[in-house]
C-alpha cells in the first residue's frame, strides 16, 4: 500500500513537473505581454505572472485537488491589505492565489532564498526575507513603496507550518505592517492542505482544500497603545476560533 | 534607568509577545533551550525592544552584539549598553 502511495505520489509530482514545463515555455510571451502591453513592472508582473501558474497547477489536478473557497469577497478591489493565514503545509503557497490580490507580495523564511535560482527569481518578484528583513527598514523604504503602488502583503504569522495542526503562536510582522500603514487585515483559513502534503512522509493525496477568508479587521478598531499586538491577539483568536469549529 | 527597571520591562515584553509564563523568566534563562525561542522570534523581540526601550539597533553596528545573546541577563546588558552610548550621543 505504501509503494502504491508512493508510486501515485510520484506520477503526480511529475505531472506537476510536466505542468511547470509547459508554463515555463509560456512564460516569457506573459511576461511580454503583461509588461509591454499591459505595462506592469517587472516585479508586478512576475508576482502576477506567478499567480496564474498557481491558478492553472491547482485547476490541473482536479479532481485530486478539489477547492472550497468561501469569501473571497473580502479581499480588497483596490488598495492594500495585510493577508495572514494559517500554515499547515508547505503546499499552503501552492493554493495563495485563491486567497490574495492579483498583486501580492509575500513574506517567506531565509532558506527558499538560498535555493539556487528560485532565491533569484523570489527577490526580482519582490518577495521579502522574514528573518533577515527589518521590518521597522522595510516599513519605512521598500514597504511604503509597496503599499503606496496598492500591492497587498501576505504573511504566514506562525513562520513555521504547524506539526501538530493546531495554530501555533503568531509573530508580529504583518500587524505591525497593517498598523503602520492603517490597511486592514484579512484572516484566512486553510484546511485540508496537511492531507494534500503530510508533514510526515511529504506524499501527495487527494484532499479538498477549504479556503476561508474572513472579513476585514481593520487596525483603527483598537486603541493606539499597544495596538499591533491587540490586532495580533485578535486576528489570532478569530482564525483559532474558525478552525475550531471544522 | 536601573538594571532592576530593564528587567521588569524585558519580562514584561516576553510575556505579551511570547506568552511565557513570569516564573521561568530568569536572568539566566536561555532564550533558545529554555524559553524555546527561535530566530524569527529574535526578529519580534528586536522589535518589542525598539519600541519599549526607544533605542534603534543599527544594522552591521548592533548584529554582532545580538548574535551573542544567549540569556535574559545579555539582553539587559545590551540595553544598559545602548542606553549608555543614547546618554553620549549630542543632543
Amino acid at each position: 500500500m505504501k509503494a502504491l502511495r508512493f508510486l501515485l505520489s510520484g506520477v503526480y509530482l511529475a505531472y506537476i513537473l510536466f505542468l511547470s514545463g509547459l508554463y515555463v515555455a509560456a512564460y516569457p510571451l506573459i511576461m511580454f505581454y503583461l509588461s509591454r502591453k499591459k505595462n506592469y513592472r517587472i516585479d508586478d508582473a512576475i508576482r502576477c505572472t506567478n499567480r496564474l501558474y498557481g491558478f492553472f497547477l491547482v485547476k490541473c489536478s482536479w479532481p485530486l485537488v478539489r477547492i472550497r473557497c468561501t469569501g473571497a469577497e473580502n479581499l480588497p478591489r483596490n488598495g492594500s491589505a495585510v493577508i495572514v493565514a494559517n500554515h499547515r503545509s508547505t503546499s499552503d503557497m501552492f493554493f495563495s492565489p485563491f486567497f490574495t490580490t492579483s498583486n501580492t507580495t509575500v513574506f517567506v523564511r531565509s532558506w527558499p532564498f538560498r535555493i539556487w535560482g528560485l532565491g533569484w527569481f523570489m527577490r526580482r518578484a519582490g518577495y521579502l526575507d522574514m528573518e533577515k528583513s527589518d521590518i521597522n527598514y522595510f516599513l519605512a523604504g521598500a514597504g511604503a513603496e509597496l503599499f503606496r503602488r496598492g500591492v497587498s502583503f501576505l504573511f504566514f504569522p506562525e513562520g513555521h507550518r504547524s506539526r501538530t495542526g493546531k495554530l501555533q503562536l503568531f509573530r508580529s510582522g504583518a500587524f505591525l505592517t497593517a498598523v503602520e500603514y492603517n490597511i486592514p487585515v484579512i484572516p484566512v483559513c486553510l484546511t485540508g492542505t496537511e492531507t494534500f502534503q503530510s508533514m510526515k512522509d511529504h506524499m501527495f493525496r487527494p484532499a479538498v482544500i477549504v479556503i476561508t477568508i474572513l472579513p476585514p479587521v481593520y487596525p483603527a478598531a483598537f486603541p493606539p497603545e499597544k495596538r499591533a499586538l491587540k490586532l495580533k491577539r485578535h486576528v489570532e483568536a478569530l482564525i483559532k476560533e474558525h478552525l475550531n469549529e471544522h | 534607568m536601573t538594571e532592576q527597571e530593564i528587567a521588569e520591562r524585558v519580562k514584561k515584553i516576553m510575556v505579551e509577545e511570547f506568552e511565557l509564563k513570569e516564573e521561568i523568566l530568569v536572568p539566566t534563562a536561555s532564550l533558545y533551550d529554555e524559553l524555546g525561542l527561535d530566530s524569527l522570534d529574535s526578529v519580534d523581540l528586536v522589535v518589542a525592544l525598539e519600541r519599549e526601550f526607544s533605542f534603534k539597533v543599527v544594522r552591521n553596528l548592533d548584529e554582532e552584539k545580538i548574535r551573542a545573546i544567549r540569556q535574559l541577563k545579555d539582553i539587559h546588558e545590551f540595553i544598559m549598553e545602548k542606553q549608555k552610548a543614547m546618554q553620549g550621543e549630542p543632543k
